[in-house]
């Protein structure tokens, strides 16, 4: 959706068009729902965020200020939301619920990864991800998932860009590690069970 | 297959015919060219160990960027937005934000104006009980001037005639007339209140009581206030001084009493 679509879509929503404000959040709640997901490793909290978000969003949208991105704004405060939800009562990582999806198909029972291989992966990069900080794990979900330039990450998280590619370099060094371990012990684990 | 240790020197940043890892990572954070982005695939070939690194990155980043299905959360969104009266049309918006500010403004201009109204016209605000005023003090301080004097002549007389003969004179020369019999001490006794109770006994137990009276009221002869004082004279209940008022007599013309002439006798 390019810029002037989605300025049409919010003032339409400003206006009380339903249709719009369903439209400006089914363009968005895709990659708004990953990043937490990513940073929560629970679909659940995910969920609950995710919609939160949005309800504040539309009950502020007449405040939106269009020079600057949307997603932008919706992932700031989305990101605000799940850390005060960290800060209350830090959810543990649901492994069981991650590794289910693949099988069972997850919420509303839609099969969401196309096979058996791609379950182990996601379980597999899921995992190496929560063993990384905070701070390294939110900068690769935003760089390598949702391609977010260093400099818009730096002003996301309010921190030099230098720090921001240290923390990039050094967590993408650490999930290559990680991720081949739980890789190796995932195709061990499945070859067991054959 | 045994992973090669990283302190081995082959795998070393510095050792000869490596990429450096610097390197690598200004490629995937996509600060390179695409030429050097290019020659630097080429060299991979030619260095096994940061290959396989480079593709186990790799293999992170697309398992990082497989899709994930979310949830289509709209319709609860709608919902909550909805139940919560958050997500409401601008128009109406509008509305409800100037009738907040039209409020908040009526309210300001009512604390202005009991303000305004109080400054201006302080009774018509006050709430708390206020002394009934008097339709005209002229007459009332004549009456009550009156009613005082019949009471200080009566309680004098009393007083008088329960005291010796030597103190009787005293009084005789200096209170036996409020408002006109002091000119010997430059003061006018204008109101006097005595209360005696038992005024025979005093004579017999207080001789000289007379005599302090006129004393204390000498005493006040520069006040022109009207005093409210209880003087015990003799005793916790025989006579009592309640009250007196004094002023200065000027001497240039007659003494000018507001109460009435009491007759003595």
């Amino acid at each position: 959706m390019d810029r002037n679509e989605e300025r049409s879509l919010i003032e339409r929503a400003i206006a009380g068009e339903r249709t719009a404000a369903g439209d400006l959040i089914r363009a968005h709640q895709r990659s708004v729902y990953a990043y937490i997901l990513r940073m929560s490793g629970r679909p659940d909290v995910a969920e609950d965020i995710v919609q939160e978000a949005f309800v504040r969003v539309l009950g502020n949208l007449h405040r939106f200020d269009f020079r600057f991105r949307f997603s932008t704004w919706l992932f700031t405060i989305a990101r605000r939301l799940y850390m005060n939800a960290m800060a209350k009562n830090r959810p543990a990582y649901d492994t069981d619920f991650v590794g289910s999806m693949g099988a069972s198909g997850g919420p509303g029972e839609q099969p969401i990864y196309s096979d058996e291989r791609q379950s182990v992966q996601h379980d597999a990069i899921q995992s190496a991800l929560m063993s990384l900080s905070e701070e390294q794990r939110e900068i690769i979900v935003l760089f390598h998932q949702l391609d977010w330039p260093i400099s818009l990450i730096a002003s996301h998280l309010d921190m030099p860009e230098g720090t921001i590619k240290s923390h990039l370099h050094r967590g993408r060094k650490r999930l290559r590690v990680l991720f081949k371990d739980q890789s190796v012990l995932a195709n061990k684990l499945e070859g067991v069970a054959r | 297959m045994s992973r090669p240790r990283r302190d081995h020197p082959d795998m070393r940043d510095d050792a000869p015919g490596r990429i450096p890892e610097s390197l690598i990572d200004a490629a995937m954070d996509g600060e390179l060219d695409p030429e050097i982005q290019k020659e630097i695939g080429n060299a991979l070939q030619y260095d096994p160990a940061r290959r396989q690194e480079f593709h186990d990155t790799r293999d992170a980043i697309n398992a990082l960027r497989m899709p994930i299905e979310s949830p289509d959360l709209s319709d609860q969104v709608l919902q909550r937005a909805h139940r919560h009266r958050r997500f409401i049309p601008r128009k109406l918006r509008q509305q409800v934000r100037a009738g907040r500010v039209g409020m908040a403004a009526l309210l300001l201009v009512t604390l202005l104006g009991v303000a305004t109204l109080q400054r201006m016209y302080p009774r018509l605000t006050t709430i708390a009980s206020q002394p009934t005023p008097v339709a005209n003090i002229e007459s009332a301080i004549e009456t009550d001037g009156r009613q005082l004097a019949q009471t200080v002549t009566g309680d004098i007389q009393s007083l008088r005639d329960c005291m010796p003969d030597p103190v009787r004179g005293m009084l005789a020369g200096s209170l036996n007339r409020p408002g006109s019999n002091d000119y010997n001490t430059d003061v006018r006794i204008v109101t006097a209140s005595l209360s005696a109770t038992s005024p025979h006994s005093i004579s017999q137990a207080y001789p000289h009581t007379g005599y302090a009276l006129v004393t204390l009221a000498q005493q006040h002869q520069n006040d022109h206030d009207r005093r409210s004082a209880q003087q015990r004279a003799g005793g916790p209940s025989n006579i009592v001084l309640m009250s007196w008022t004094t002023s200065s007599i000027n001497r240039n013309s007659s003494p000018d009493p507001i109460d009435d002439a009491i007759e003595l006798p």
